[in-house]
């Protein structure tokens, strides 16, 4: 187990430096540093409102800080969100969804659906691509925002709860999908969840945060293999990790308590 | 089918028919005179002695109602476009829109009259339908085209999108549904901006179902004027049943079942 504040990396994709952000004059994240490398997965944990979708949407160039900086070494397109709903658009097919952002930045119709059916297969949705969402069951459907966030090979990819409202066998496997697709494709990984357990599977560190006004509470950096399989779940380590970043967050909580 | 006729049809069947029931009873034991409250019978004869002038006018505010449903798709739709586009066009012409909403048709319906000319009375009945069938489609357009899926929005941010990539590529396909229903009512109001440009214009006016009302009433035939809004009754409420089944069929295709 390893509690450090970890130096920035030299080169980040994208960064967090001590960045402030409020609503309505109420400071709501801050001071926060943050930075991403290429193929590691950063997971913020913690409560409702302690600044984690507010930091992602920061690191997304969604929302300007109230001070600090945010550092994007980041084109049109390299970013890409997956929502804790599948936001796909009712009247397009599957196939149509995913090619979105490659219409969007002007590729042909036909080279657009090409790679679209491409990224739907490598969500195992071959079969699904001129479905409708209202056809597609619930983690189908956010197997299909998945694909549309990878299809034009983000190097930074934000996830914010995207399991939230999946049964527990859905996320699992969808977890699994995710970890193996990230490790072929290599982007910098920023996964918000509520949910100790998928930030010990997903991330390669863990943050800890505490609310009101949302700051790191604590970092952990677990040592395990990537990408991980199913077994990882059921290992002696995995469960150590979990009760020791449980622990964090409820002594987060506690602190964060008005 | 047979469940399906008796769970829904049969009921207002029946009621219908005690109703008319009820009222031959009541002329014909009330000894009403005909040109009061004409029976049923009567009114049924009008109907078949009168089928053809009745098809031949029911055309005429067909046709006033259906071109002024286009006319106001065609005006209603780039403005609604417009307005979506730039807020400036939104705040200029939306107190236009509402006032003309608000202002009631029959008012207005002299002027229409006026500006068509005796020559042309179906003019003034086609532009009072557009203007009445004008509002719900260009406000239910513009409702949709701001209705989009926040989170779908910020997807199109993130992308950097442009503005018309914007609008034709998320908010004109998600303003769908409320276009439809905008259409819907516009349909059901053009009936009624054309029978009010009709009893405006008077005896001078184009000859469709409300003139007959009018012409039939004045000259106390009174059965006639029951044939005829029986007509215009089973017109509009013909017209609703096919604009719901269009609505559901888009939408079907739109949405994908």
């Amino acid at each position: 187990m390893v509690d450090t504040k970890a130096p920035l990396p030299p080169d980040p994709v994208a960064a967090l430096i001590n960045v402030e952000a409020s609503y309505g004059g109420r400071r709501v994240l801050g001071p926060f540093s943050l930075s991403l490398a290429p193929a590691r997965t950063v997971a913020l944990v913690g409560p409702s409102g302690c600044g984690k979708s507010t930091a992602l949407r920061l690191l997304a160039g969604l929302e300007q800080p109230y001070s600090g900086e945010v550092v994007r070494r980041l084109g049109v397109g390299d970013t890409a969100v997956v929502f804790q709903a599948p936001t796909l658009a009712p009247w397009a097919t599957a196939l149509d969804n995913v090619a979105l952002p490659l219409r969007l930045r002007g590729e042909a119709v036909a080279v657009a659906r090409q790679r679209a059916d491409d990224a739907l297969a490598r969500v195992g949705l071959s079969s699904a691509t001129r479905l409708k969402p209202q056809q597609l069951s619930g983690g189908m459907a956010m197997r299909v925002s998945l694909a549309r966030a990878l299809v034009a090979n983000p190097r930074l990819l934000l996830l914010d709860e995207p399991f939230a409202a999946l049964d527990e066998i859905t996320r699992r496997r969808l977890a699994e999908d995710v970890q193996r697709l990230t490790s072929e494709l290599r982007p910098a990984v920023v996964f918000v969840t509520h949910s100790v357990e998928e930030a010990v599977f997903m991330a390669d560190d863990i943050i800890v945060m505490a609310p009101s006004p949302g700051r790191e509470f604590a970092r952990f950096a677990f040592a395990a293999e990537t990408p991980r399989a199913a077994h990882f779940r059921t290992s002696t380590s995995f469960r150590d990790q979990v009760e020791t970043v449980s622990e964090s967050l409820a002594a987060a909580m506690s602190e964060g308590a008005p | 089918m047979t469940r399906d006729f008796r769970a829904r049809l049969l009921p207002p069947t029946l009621f219908i028919l005690a109703i008319v029931a009820l009222w031959e009873i009541a002329c014909r034991a009330g000894r009403l005179p005909v040109y009061l409250v004409p029976p049923p019978s009567a009114v049924a004869l009008a109907l078949i002695s009168q089928a053809g002038p009745l098809f031949g006018s029911a055309l005429l505010t067909l046709g006033s109602a259906l071109s002024a449903l286009v006319i106001a798709i065609a005006i209603a739709v780039p403005l609604a476009l417009l307005s979506a586009l730039s807020p400036t066009v939104d705040r200029a012409i939306k107190p236009v829109a509402v006032t003309l909403q608000v202002t009631p048709i029959v008012a207005v319906a002299p002027l229409a009259v006026i500006w068509a000319g005796l020559d042309h009375p179906e003019r003034a009945t086609t532009a009072l339908a557009a203007l009445a069938a004008f509002f719900p489609i260009f406000s239910g357009l513009l409702t949709g085209l701001k209705s989009a899926d926040p989170d779908l929005e910020r997807l199109f941010d993130l992308y950097q999108a442009s503005a018309l990539q914007r609008l034709f590529r998320l908010r004109a396909p998600a303003a769908t549904p409320f276009a439809l229903e905008g259409c819907k009512i516009g349909l059901g109001l053009s009936i009624i901006g054309a029978v009010v440009a009709e009893i405006a214009a008077g005896s001078g006016g184009s000859q469709g179902l409300a003139w007959r009302i009018l012409q039939s009433s004045q000259q106390l035939r009174t059965a006639e004027t029951f044939a005829a809004l029986t007509a215009l009754a089973l017109l509009a409420v013909g017209l609703n049943a096919l604009a719901s089944l269009g609505e559901v069929y888009i939408l079907r295709l739109w949405r994908g079942r």
